[in-house]
């Protein structure tokens, strides 16, 4: 023995895999972002890619799955952030604010990429909404010819007809619309069932039908139909094709507590109108986006909540008087909401100039008058048409989803890839699949250091937009949830040094490996986990 | 109450029984388990005591200093570099003459790193004024740990109860455990006759100068000499409570042995195994236990010898350059008594090494068939 | 006095299940001493565990080297070459095995699949089940003693988790346990 306790060999024969019952593994499991975006975006990757200043390949990735980030970046309302598992712990990564930056880096640095030859296959797109712009984008990015028809003189759907302006501004949504439209042949003005009918749709392989959801739900109450008494979605229509609208000083009232309502009550705010909003419920269940009722909350605009209209009057000069009934909530109904019961004679009224109704919207498919409507509200066109038979496929608002740009733009690409498997004559790949999520649980918090809300939003959010720098540094805080993100921890805790880098990653030697877990405890992002031998 | 508990949970009751009002420790294998069952009971209320939270022995005995000076009931636990760490205010707490009571669960100091048991640790502390008891059961851990209370108490001495690391500390057996009512009768609360009152300001052990401080050591030593005295008083008062006494030096079958081994700790109780095994086949070997290292029981261990028996020592400590720190104080405690015969020293059982029963065959073997080193040591189951 | 030997791996709970059954002997008058092999908590890592009974006072402190029975928390550690010395010539076993261990020679094994045991009733994780009580019930059966109603109040006693299913699984490898042909 040498005088001190000193190492004179390597521990090598110790074959501490022999004492293992659990082998480490390196998992992908999805990240919360990405399971949440209707769209189907690879949000994970992107920001990864942000991390690394590749803004031009983050712009590739982003558009891989939605042709509108620009777009989508001003107004999808991000279920992502609402998820992510930094939401809580500081601040939900500002995903809104990088979409929009890769989306504005493509409107101005994006090179123009040559479309492929189109094929002789042939697709009518029907609806120029996101659905069928995201259709049509895919579809031709595969060789597919496509025509696309929408009864507007401009293409966009509820983007250029529904979205107010200080939403989504002209310039961006024109540009984005550029870019998308690039190789498809377009005819404005073509009301399917008026301009065209079936005749029409029969020389092309398929047909993708998408033309939204406008007709706006009634308010089955008396003096509905009387002057003054409009749709809000009508009066958004009008104010974006560049129509005149005369509100100044006047009093108006909205009905409902959707993004429409929203949109029109703070729309008719911007044109100087004292504006009431009416909502038969509370403030928490209005299905607006939170955003939106965070912006509309913090305008000049009344609402008046736990109301519901009742009759609708018109003096001589012109003056609207809506008689209404105060609410209260009771049970919830179907949707899980509470269901608002009126309380007796509560009734008082209100003097307007004008009224909005905006309670919905509901798809309009007299072009098909033998359609079925299911009880969830899906369309079966299966049977409208023999020579459509297997030709036909929908999607945007006239699927039985939320009706958001985001689910327009994620049904458009399927509908996209569930055509070109048609065309190929393979079936398609099932996108059902069970995936794990990395949940809050998989998360070393420990590892990562809290910020200042409020000080890091603010930051971020001045001017508007990012900068190169800033969206770096937002990426930069990006967990990855669920996957490796290469911090060396496995190899660095290891008591057995049974981690061993490798070039894709790490690799785990069985040797040496007892099982212990150090590796899977000290995963800050949830990718490792311990499974039984 | 009889149950199947480990000597940390018996050192553990034994503070609780003692209705200790303040503790202060620092978790240190292998006294954790003391650390956190008594912050565990502090936490939930069954004990009335402040546990402070420290970051290192030093703190945990400077915090006791000042709690114990305020006239509360104070303890502490440790092992090995945790020990040697607070050094320098075990002078102080003797000093001050503070009854603080502490555990020092023997563990061996590094390097080369270890956390298994040898008496190194807590013989090196010999010198700093502190009562020592070395335990061989966990029946002996409780009993001991209330009594020490009462004795530093009465001596105004500190004292430290000390035990094998893992071989007694983490091994489970069956514990007579003292009903609380009975030690309250047994140890009433602390009654410090000088302490820290802002009603009565003094001054405790400022400045002192040449001409008085020699004196301050002359009563700690008197305390030293008076203790004999009071540790059998205690523990005669602690034998009418609960039925169990100790003495100082205890001796199994070796009035008529021919080879007697002197031993402490969980060595000596392999040794009574052994002894009991032998006698079994004739052989007239016999154990004096020390339960003493300071004050040492000079007297009590010489009155037990009766030569020309042949004399060993179990060292499970070492100072080196010299040798086993009992055989020291045997040799000197025997040469005072005017004894010449030789003392056989031998050294077993360092960081953890296991001390068996045929070591000790192997002890009794060359004590009685001479040839064991009577003028070196004698290693036991060492692999040069 | 009869010495006991628990074999295992770190987490498997061999250190518990020593004081376990060193309570429930207690339970039945034994005098007992049960403790750890002190060695480095590694988890994975090999772990003995000990357990004197006797009906006197047990004076022997030092660990044992040749037991009178080897209760083995994983099978694997039996073929290992340290086993078998650590266990005495007629030495009687108790092993976790799903299937039938191989035989060693001058040893009486009975075995149970204490694992699944384990998993029916949710003992530990998937990665670690906790196999010790099952042993124990099995041990109770194939000697005869401690009483089962004594490893049960001692598992009550011992135990604070999951006890409900720590009862259960004691009971369904008390009888599972099959004896070695």
């Amino acid at each position: 023995m040498p005088e001190l306790a000193v190492s004179s060999g390597s521990m090598s024969w110790n074959k501490t895999g022999s004492w293992r019952s659990s082998t480490p593994l390196h998992i992908d499991k999805t990240p919360p972002c990405n399971f949440n975006c209707p769209a189907g975006e690879n949000i994970r990757g992107y920001i990864d890619l942000l991390k690394h200043y590749q803004t031009a390949e983050a712009f590739e990735l982003l558009t891989s799955a939605n042709p509108l980030p620009a777009v989508c970046g001003r107004v999808c309302f991000h279920p992502c952030q609402a998820h992510c598992n930094r939401h809580g712990f500081d601040l939900a990564i500002q995903v809104r604010l990088l979409e929009k930056f890769i989306g504005d880096w493509g409107l101005e640095q994006a090179p123009t990429k040559p479309l492929p030859q189109t094929s002789g296959r042939k697709v009518a797109v029907i609806g120029a909404g996101p659905a069928g712009l995201a259709a049509a984008y895919y579809l031709r990015r595969k060789g597919v010819a496509v025509t696309m028809y929408d009864d507007h003189a401009l293409p966009g759907g509820i983007l250029e007809y529904g979205i107010p302006a200080y939403r989504l501004e002209k310039d961006v949504l024109q540009a984005e619309l550029t870019r998308v439209l690039t190789g498809i042949e377009f005819h404005p003005g073509m009301k399917f069932g008026r301009d065209f009918d079936i005749g029409a749709l029969v020389e092309y392989d398929a047909v993708f039908l998408a033309t939204g959801a406008h007709q706006s739900k009634r308010l089955h109450i008396e003096g509905e139909n009387i002057p003054g008494v409009e749709s809000g979605l009508g009066f958004l229509q009008q104010l974006n094709s560049g129509e005149k609208i005369d509100v100044q000083s006047h009093n108006v009232l909205v009905i409902g507590g959707g993004n429409t309502a929203c949109d029109v009550a703070r729309s008719a705010y911007r044109l100087g109108a004292h504006v009431t909003l009416l909502y038969r419920r509370t403030e928490r269940e209005m299905p607006a986006f939170a955003e939106e009722i965070e912006q509309l909350r913090a305008e000049p605009i009344h609402c008046e909540f736990l109301v519901a209209p009742e009759r609708i009057t018109r003096a001589e000069n012109g003056t609207l008087t809506l008689t209404a009934i105060r609410m209260k909530l009771g049970e919830p109904d179907e949707s899980g909401r509470a269901r608002p019961v009126a309380i007796e004679g509560s009734q008082f009224t209100l003097i307007a100039d004008r009224i909005f109704a905006a309670i919905g919207e509901d798809p309009d498919v007299s072009f098909f008058p033998n359609a079925q409507q299911h009880d969830d509200g899906e369309f079966d066109f299966s049977g409208v048409d023999a020579r459509l038979a297997g030709k036909l496929f929908v999607g945007g608002d006239l699927l039985p989803n939320p009706r958001t740009v985001p689910h327009a733009v994620g049904s458009g690409r399927l509908a996209a890839e569930k055509i070109l498997a048609q065309l190929r004559g393979e079936p398609l790949v099932a996108h059902d699949c069970v995936v794990e999520v990395a949940g809050p649980e998989d998360i070393n918090y420990r590892y990562f250091t809290r910020i200042n809300a409020v000080k890091w939003q603010t930051g971020l959010a001045a001017g508007g937009a990012l900068s190169e720098q800033s969206a770096h540094a937002e990426a930069e805080r990006c967990f990855s949830c669920g996957v490796c993100s290469k911090c060396d921890n496995c190899f660095n805790f290891c008591p057995d040094l049974a981690v061993i880098k490798s070039a894709g990653g790490y690799q785990v030697n069985l040797e040496y490996c007892k099982g212990c877990g150090i590796c899977a405890a000290e995963c800050p992002g949830g990718s490792l986990r311990m499974r039984q031998q | 109450m009889r149950q199947v508990i480990s000597g940390n949970e018996a050192a553990s009751l034994a503070v609780k029984l003692a209705r200790v009002q303040v503790i202060s420790a620092y978790p240190i294998t292998p006294q954790t388990t003391i650390a956190e069952k008594l912050s565990e009971i502090c936490g939930s209320g069954e004990l009335a005591a402040r546990f402070v939270r420290v970051e290192s022995e030093h703190s945990a005995m400077s915090t006791l200093i000042g709690a114990a000076s305020t006239g509360v009931r104070t303890f502490t636990a440790t092992s090995a570099q945790g020990l040697a760490l607070m050094h320098e205010p075990l002078f102080w707490a003797s000093g001050a003459r503070l009854p603080i009571v502490m555990v020092d669960v023997n563990r061996a100091m590094a390097a080369p790193w270890t956390i298994w048991c040898d008496q190194t640790d807590s013989v090196a502390q010999r010198d700093t004024g502190w009562l020592q008891f070395y335990c061989w059961s966990n029946q002996e851990i409780i009993d001991t740990v209330i009594c020490a209370f009462k004795i530093a108490e009465k001596l105004l001495v500190p004292c430290m109860v000390c035990y094998d690391g893992f071989f007694i500390s983490h091994t489970y057996e069956p514990v007579e455990i003292p009903e609380q009512k009975d030690v309250d009768e047994f140890l009433p609360p602390r009654n410090a006759e000088y302490k820290l009152d802002t009603e009565n300001p003094h001054t405790f052990s400022g400045g002192t100068l040449p001409n008085y401080f020699m004196e301050f050591r002359y009563k700690l030593q008197r305390a030293f000499e008076r203790a004999p005295e009071v540790i059998a008083r205690v523990y005669g008062e602690y034998v009418q409570c609960f039925d169990r006494t100790y003495d100082s030096v205890e001796s199994y079958a070796a009035d008529d042995a021919d080879a007697v081994l002197v031993a402490s700790g969980s060595a000596a109780s392999t040794v009574w195994h052994t002894v009991k095994a032998l006698r079994d086949q004739g052989r007239k070997v016999g154990l004096l236990r020390i339960r003493q290292l300071r004050p040492f029981p000079a007297a009590e261990l010489a009155a037990k010898i009766h030569p020309p028996q042949r004399i060993g020592v179990l060292d499970r400590n070492l100072s080196p350059g010299t040798g086993g720190v009992f055989t020291q104080e045997v040799r000197a405690a025997l040469h005072r008594d005017g004894h010449t015969g030789r003392i056989h020293e031998f050294i077993a059982g360092l960081g953890g090494r296991d001390i068996t029963m045929n070591n000790i065959i192997d002890i009794y073997d060359r004590l009685e068939q001479k040839t064991a080193n009577a003028s070196a040591i004698n290693w036991v189951g060492l692999n040069p | 006095m009869t010495e006991l030997t628990f074999f295992g791996r770190g987490g498997q709970g061999a250190v518990v299940a020593s004081e376990i059954l060193g309570e429930a002997y207690f339970r039945d008058g034994y005098f007992v001493q049960s403790f750890p092999s002190f060695g480095v908590e590694r988890r994975g890592a090999p772990v003995t565990a000990f357990l004197r009974i006797d009906k006197e006072f047990i004076y022997l402190r030092s660990m044992i080297y040749q037991a009178d029975w080897g209760l083995v928390l994983a099978a694997d550690i039996m073929q290992a070459p340290t086993f078998r010395p650590a266990v005495k010539d007629g030495a009687r076993v108790v092993v976790n095995s799903s299937s039938p261990p191989v035989a060693l020679p001058g040893l009486q094994v009975a075995y149970l699949d204490a694992t699944a045991i384990a998993f029916k009733h949710k003992l530990g994780s998937q990665a670690a089940p906790l196999v010790n009580t099952a042993l124990l019930g099995a041990f109770a059966r194939v000697n005869g003693a401690p009483g089962l109603d004594s490893v049960l109040a001692a598992v009550e006693q011992k135990v604070p988790h999951n006890t409900t299913q720590n009862l259960e699984a004691v009971r369904d490898a008390y009888d599972s346990v099959k004896n070695l042909e």
